[in-house]
């Protein structure tokens, strides 16, 4: 039903040819299916940190099935609408990480939790589903509990520091989505 | 000479003691103690004017004891005996009246005194004989003494003796009873009619006994024939009122298919129009007279048949007291295709909506107000004008809610479209989304994210709805307060308050609105609690189109043009649950108890309520029917065992 492949226009695939390949795993939904590790895989940085954050998400960086529905409700070819959603989320995300960073110095466990729930509804929105995952985990996290919403409580410290741990790598993987989607839109 | 004949010249009614007939003055008598009071020493006359005034004063002075006795029951001794004792124990007259030597008797030492000083005090009469007929009533019997003139307390004493009356024992003052008097022959007596209230006789024979039992089964049966009686009217008010439900239901079925027969109708006629003049584009599709007959003689019918019904349910709540009329099920006797929005969530809580208020919305048959496809243009009408319109409409910038016109023409997937020659692939992928509206649905947007609420909107809007959007629990409410919605997406983390709170404030102003919670967190908790707040849907986030549109239709159905003829949708009906409350109130009552006119036949409360329910959930008539009929047998059954016992 939601045909990614619009005849009309072109594909993303063809006109980005991004270098991380997002449009690669478009068609085989969004399930992280592992089998397919695709370049750049997030949890570079903090390598000692990744068990306790839980594994970073190894799906396209775009679920194109979400995306292509955005593609679909565009008028025309300018794809206008879509595209100042997108640059509607990239700076609502800039005013998020920002509140991220201030909710961190301010060990606001609750402040970070909700934001990450807002920035995890957005970024779903748009399909970008690496963002969303971690976004998940951090609302989780921010609610003392593990990546998954399980589990015995946090102490606070404990999840300030997967929370700050997090953050880098949610860092990392909105940067990617923001340059797919610049790139997408760029033409 | 003192024989029992006597005292037949006593009619009951000329003294009248309740419940007193001269058979029982018989057995008063013990001829065999041949007790002879001094006064009937005159002549044969006054002797017997003598008895009846003995007779009177005697039951005059029974009736006092015998009311005490009756109420003392078997505790205590009768009030005759203990005043005996009490004189006795006086000590006072030892020369008139004292204890025997023994103390197991009494003596009376002299009979005059006796009869002039003591039986005035004691006994508030002044007549030995009678006083001698109470004791020999209570059993009590003369000592003869061997010899004439031999008592031991002298000539013309009168001792009296009673095994359980003794000087030393009054506790066993209590084992005296009156004589049970000889059974009396049964004649049917009218005095035997007295209510339960009234006095019991203190000369109860075992035929009064007998007699009152007899009343008291005969009482008992009448009024378990009552209970009967009762129990089959209230089981067939019961039935009624199944059926009657059944009625309503099945009308709601059969309005549900004209409506739709009628649209089904009137878009064929609008699209062989379209089809016989295809390049031609109309602003506006009237429906021939034809039709227009065919819909004002259906909405005179429907009026009336739902009139009715609401008189049948007003007659039943004044004689049952307790069955809630129906309110009359959304949509009913309209037809869709002119509805104005306004009238939509019209009903309030308080009670349902008025035809009347309803019936401003539609003047269509008439023509001169609004014809059922005037008002906005008949969505199964859609001109190239129309299409492009609505693309124009679309360019716009998205931030600008459609204006109340904004109206997607595209038609049910079947209908022929003039219009295809466009060509426009936007448009054609477009199409086959869009459901067609009578009218534009309004819908309020709850969502504090930017991006998301841009997102839902532009869906919503390409679906045809008109959008309203509120940025937070608090502008929702507001906006829910100012405005009537025909949905509320509602998201539920919000700053300021969130949808859940949000819910139940709106709730408490507006019971009918759906509001669909827009959530990431779906977990089975989270979903029982948006439910118990107001809520009546989740929609997942981040949500498809196909999961917002399926949303749309779901909670919308009311709103589209053309249903399929093969699904007649009862949602468009009273829905179960009104039917339960409506039961739940009619068989609860004032003491939140279950009135179950079936207990008597065995039926439980649960059962009851359980067989109530299953009329108002059956979903043919005719299994609700054989529920009843069902009782009904059981009822009869259980009739017959009661009677037979």
């Amino acid at each position: 039903m939601t045909s990614v492949s619009s005849p009309s226009k072109p594909t993303p695939a063809t006109t980005t040819s991004a270098p991380s390949s997002p449009v690669k795993a478009a068609p085989a939904t969004t399930s992280e299916d592992k089998v397919e590790p695709v370049a750049a895989a997030a949890p570079a940085g903090a390598e000692e940190e990744v068990a306790e954050v839980g594994e970073a998400s190894t799906a396209a960086v775009v679920d194109m099935d979400v995306f292509g529905q955005l593609l679909e409700i565009d008028d025309d070819e300018t794809h206008e609408f879509s595209k100042t959603l997108a640059f509607d989320y990239i700076s609502q995300a800039e005013t998020t990480f920002t509140e991220f960073e201030e909710a961190l110095n301010a060990k606001d466990l609750d402040s970070l939790s909700r934001k990450g729930h807002f920035l995890k509804g957005s970024s779903a929105a748009l399909g970008l589903q690496r963002v969303q995952h971690s976004c998940e985990s951090m609302q989780h996290f921010g609610n003392r509990k593990n990546e998954h919403g399980e589990g015995p409580t946090l102490s606070e410290e404990e999840a300030l520091k997967r929370c700050r741990v997090l953050l880098v790598r949610l860092r990392k993987e909105q940067d990617e989505a923001k340059e797919w989607l610049e790139k997408f839109y760029k033409q | 000479m003192s024989g029992p004949g006597d005292y037949h010249p006593h009619h009951p009614h000329s003294y009248a003691p309740p419940g007193l007939n001269p058979p029982d003055l018989q057995g008063r008598y013990d001829p065999n103690l041949a007790l002879n009071p001094p006064e009937l020493g005159g002549g044969p006359g006054a002797a017997t004017r003598g008895k009846r005034k003995a007779a009177n004063d005697d039951e005059e002075d029974d009736e006092k004891p015998a009311t005490g006795g009756a109420k003392e029951g078997k505790g205590g001794a009768s009030e005759f005996v203990k005043k005996l004792y009490r004189m006795l124990e006086d000590g006072q007259f030892t020369d008139i009246v004292s204890w025997g030597y023994s103390g197991d008797s009494f003596v009376v030492k002299d009979m005059n005194s006796f009869t002039r000083s003591i039986l005035p005090l004691h006994f508030k009469h002044s007549n030995f004989a009678s006083f001698v007929r109470q004791l020999n009533k209570y059993d009590f019997h003369k000592v003869k003494n061997p010899e004439e003139g031999g008592s031991p307390y002298g000539e013309h004493t009168w001792e009296f003796k009673h095994p359980s009356f003794r000087a030393d024992m009054k506790s066993s003052l209590e084992n005296i009873k009156r004589k049970a008097p000889a059974p009396r022959k049964s004649t049917p007596q009218p005095a035997r009619g007295r209510g339960p209230g009234g006095a019991i006789d203190p000369m109860l024979t075992g035929g009064d006994l007998s007699g009152l039992q007899a009343q008291l089964d005969q009482l008992h049966r009448s009024q378990q024939g009552m209970q009967q009686h009762m129990n089959s009217l209230s089981q067939d008010y019961q039935a009624v009122i199944g059926e009657m439900m059944n009625f309503q239901r099945n009308m709601v079925a059969q309005d549900q298919l004209m409506q739709n027969l009628i649209q089904y109708l009137v878009n064929l006629e609008a699209d062989q129009k379209a089809a016989s003049n295809p390049g031609q584009p109309q602003s506006d599709f009237v429906p021939s007279s034809q039709a227009q007959k065919l819909i004002s003689t259906y909405t005179e019918v429907a009026r009336a048949s739902y009139e009715q019904m609401a008189d049948l349910s007003r007659r039943a709540s004044l004689s049952g007291g307790a069955f809630q009329p129906m309110p009359p099920p959304p949509g009913f006797g309209h037809l869709d295709v002119s509805r104005g929005r306004r009238e939509e969530n019209g009903g309030g809580p308080g009670g349902p909506p008025g035809y009347g208020g309803r019936d401003d919305g539609y003047r269509g048959p008439d023509g001169s107000h609004q014809p059922p496809h005037g008002g906005p243009p008949p969505p199964q009408h859609g001109g190239p004008s129309h299409e492009q319109q609505q693309q124009q409409q679309q360019q716009q910038p998205p931030s600008h809610p459609p204006p109340q016109h904004f109206q997607h023409p595209n038609a049910p997937a079947d209908a022929p479209r003039p219009d295809s020659a466009d060509g426009r692939p936007g448009a054609a992928r477009r199409q086959a989304y869009v459901p067609g509206w009578a009218v534009p649905p309004r819908v309020l947007l709850v969502e504090d994210d930017a991006v998301c609420r841009k997102l839902s909107s532009k869906f919503l809007e390409v679906f045809g709805c008109s959008i309203d959007v509120a940025v937070d629990g608090v502008s929702a409410v507001n906006k829910m307060n100012l405005q009537k919605y025909d949905l509320v997406l509602m998201d539920i983390v919000m700053p300021n308050l969130d949808g859940v709170s949000a819910t139940s404030l709106i709730r408490q102003f507006d019971p009918m609105t759906p509001i669909i919670s827009m959530t990431s967190n779906s977990g089975p908790n989270e979903i029982m609690t948006y439910f118990s707040h107001g809520m009546n849907d989740i929609l997942p986030k981040p949500f498809t189109k196909e999961g917002l549109l399926g949303m749309l239709e779901k909670h919308l159905i009311h709103l589209k043009v053309m249903q399929q003829m093969a699904e007649i949708p009862r949602a468009l009906g009273f829905t179960d649950n009104q039917i339960q409350d409506a039961l739940a109130v009619s068989t609860v009552g004032e003491e939140g108890n279950v009135i179950n006119p079936f207990s008597a036949m065995g039926i439980s409360d649960h059962d009851y309520v359980e067989m109530l329910q299953g009329i108002a959930l059956e979903k043919e008539g005719k299994r609700g029917l054989e529920v009843v009929q069902g009782n009904e047998r059981e009822g009869k059954r259980a009739r017959f065992q009661e009677v037979d016992q």
